[in-house]
């Protein structure tokens, strides 16, 4: 045991011996170990980020769609919503898993404010259920939800394009489910800022004028579901589906940004891959380096009694240590970033609103999860010592007579 | 019992494809408390035989025993146990570890020689008061002058109390009036505390201070003479 403190204790005044070397080589762990925890961080602040926004303002973690509306695409075929039958209807009541649900119904149409008219789409929805689903924390309105049947609310980006806010009034001209064209005159009663563009570019209509408007009869284009938590979606939708209604997740809605985000996770692991190998050389090239400079001190340990193993031990224990205070250092680093951003958030307002339908809030927060943390630290360590590997065997095995008289 | 026997040993260095014998037969044996060297010119094979007697190398042919045990018979992890608590080395550029300081390095010997018993910080303190430098305690090697940096491999090499001290060109990197000074003592060690040493040098100083000098030439003793030492002068 003594020994062994020994040995330690060698190690660090050895690495200390050369600092700025020591300085330079720690800085590349310290480097690949940041990297690697503040970019899985930013990924799963990005995955969460999407995820969120999905389940939070569109689709709530699950979302049952007739089977004729399309997977894909900005049409809305208003002729393929449907009315839940009441079986369906009571088979959401009735489950357990689910804590509210709610239809909407999405539309293109063409809002007119005085002289100037412009495409848009919106959704109609019932005012008391969508509430439950959508909890709208974070949701910011200015102005009211609407109170009476005239009143409707319209997205923050789409009332800075129209030039309309509180207490103006708004022309929404759109086709009813029929194919007929239609238009209401509706007063704007708030203007609303969820923070993902895809709800924030759009009219909010509920439900007496939605139905007024587009003639749907209690037909919806979709229904969302809120669930207690987002694992249990696959086995929820798994239960739902047939009857005309198709059952997917959140995580199946977003599959593409996910998948984009899965492809960012592995070029930031190519990137930490490239940093740990230029790490692993620069703490091979510093061990061996100790090694050569070493050489009559590593023979006079073995004429005081060190075996080749605690020779070993001693160079592979400076590799290890380097290894540790670095990549310590790395994580205490890539920690500290992505608590800062995990609370207050990365502003991607300018980004989010040039992504289109894509959900995804306007400020993204990082995501704090221990597994990148002891990974990155097992990479470092693990790297440190492989590097060591080497110098440590030879110089182990140098002979102590010649080492002893070495220049 | 002879501390130290050596039967017929011969060592070859190999220059490429070219044979160079170093030691071609040596036989002697070191008693426990002998003030001895191995004397000769450079290329002699005297420092090759103190390595071999100190296990830090090992004959081509013949055999060499440590209290009776003949090293061939142990293993590299039992030769470097036996290193660690029956002999000492002092070196002629006193190989001191540099980030260590002179107790540091003192105990380190200590430590690695797996000595129990007692209170070892204060086996250390004294084993470098014993030389001079009791001031000197926390320096590095880089802060002492090279007779205080000699004075602390001798308490590095007696603090474990070894059985053998080896001792090589001890002084050839000293002052005469420094290596006068550690000569007088490592005799004073030696007739105290009856340690045995064994030097290898070529420096007629050190050969006056020895009882027993064996003359080696061509990888051979070719003659032993034994002599009344220097009268000790006042160690400085």
């Amino acid at each position: 045991m003594s020994q062994n403190r020994l040995i330690l204790a060698l190690a660090f005044r050895n690495l200390l011996r050369n600092l700025r070397r020591t300085v330079i080589t720690g800085g590349a762990v310290v480097a690949g170990v940041a990297v690697m925890i503040m970019g899985w961080g930013l990924v799963d602040g990005l995955d969460e980020n999407v995820l969120r926004a999905q389940e939070g303002t569109v689709t709530g973690q699950v979302v049952l769609r007739p089977d004729g509306w399309p997977e894909q695409g900005t049409a809305f075929p208003l002729d393929e919503a449907q009315l839940p039958s009441p079986a369906l209807v009571a088979a959401l009541d009735a489950d357990e898993r689910i804590e509210a649900w709610t239809g909407r119904t999405w539309f293109q149409g063409r809002a007119v404010a005085g002289t100037e008219g412009i495409t848009v789409r919106g959704f109609t929805y019932d005012p008391e259920r969508d509430a439950r689903v959508f909890d709208r924390e974070g949701w910011k309105l200015d102005g009211a939800w609407p109170a009476a049947p005239e009143e409707v609310v319209i997205g923050q980006w789409l009332a800075g394009i129209l030039q309309r806010g509180p207490g103006e009034e708004l022309v929404i001209e759109a086709r009813t489910r029929s194919g007929a064209i239609n238009a209401l005159r509706l007063k704007v009663s708030g203007v609303i800022s969820t923070g993902t563009p895809a709800a924030d570019r759009v009219v909010w209509i509920p439900l007496p004028q939605g139905e007024t408007l587009l003639g749907l009869e209690g037909a919806v284009s979709m229904i969302a579901l809120r669930l207690p938590r987002r694992s249990l979606a696959e086995e929820v939708a798994a239960s739902l589906g047939g009857q005309g209604w198709r059952a997917t997740t959140v995580m199946w809605e977003t599959r593409d940004i996910l998948s984009i985000n899965a492809f960012r996770r592995r070029a930031i692991a190519l990137v930490v891959v490239i940093l740990m190998l230029i790490a692993a050389t620069g703490i091979a090239n510093t061990v061996i380096m100790a090694a050569y400079e070493r050489v009559r001190e590593i023979g006079t340990l073995r004429a005081m009694g060190m075996t080749p193993g605690q020779i070993r031990a001693l160079f592979l224990v400076e590799g290890a240590v380097l290894g540790s205070v670095a990549g310590l250092s790395g994580a205490l680093i890539g920690v500290v970033v992505v608590a800062w951003y995990a609370r207050h958030g990365i502003d991607l307002s300018q980004v989010a609103n040039n992504v289109g339908d894509m959900a995804m809030a306007s400020t993204l927060y990082m995501r704090f999860s221990w597994p990148p943390v002891l990974g990155a630290l097992g990479f470092g360590l693990g790297v440190a010592l492989l590097a060591s590997l080497w110098p440590a065997h030879h110089a182990a095995s140098l002979n102590p007579a010649d080492a002893v008289r070495a220049d | 019992m002879a501390l130290c026997r050596l039967e017929d040993v011969t060592k070859d260095y190999w220059l490429g494809e070219v044979r160079v014998p170093a030691l071609r037969g040596v036989s002697t044996e070191i008693q426990a408390g002998e003030f001895t060297a191995f004397a000769g010119p450079s290329g002699s094979g005297k420092t090759t035989l103190l390595n071999i007697v100190g296990l830090l190398d090992t004959p081509t042919a013949g055999k060499v025993f440590i209290d009776g045990t003949e090293a061939s018979t142990l293993s590299g992890a039992a030769l470097g146990r036996l290193r660690a608590s029956r002999i000492g080395f002092i070196f002629q550029s006193f190989n001191l570890i540099p980030v260590l300081s002179a107790f540091e390095n003192v105990e380190l010997a200590l430590k690695l020689s797996g000595f129990q018993g007692g209170d070892q910080k204060e086996r250390v303190r004294k084993a470098l008061v014993d030389v001079g430098l009791e001031k000197y305690l926390d320096r590095r090697p880089n802060q002492l002058s090279g007779g205080q940096q000699q004075r602390v491999a001798i308490a590095r090499a007696l603090v474990k109390e070894p059985a053998l001290v080896l001792a090589d060109e001890p002084t050839a990197n000293l002052d005469r009036k420094t290596g006068e000074a550690i000569l007088a003592d490592m005799r004073r060690m030696n007739e105290e505390r009856g340690a045995t040493f064994l030097f290898s040098t070529h420096d007629p100083m050190v050969i006056g201070h020895c009882r027993r000098v064996l003359h080696v030439e061509d990888g051979l003793v070719q003659s032993e003479s034994h002599h009344e030492p220097h009268a000790l002068g006042a160690a400085t």
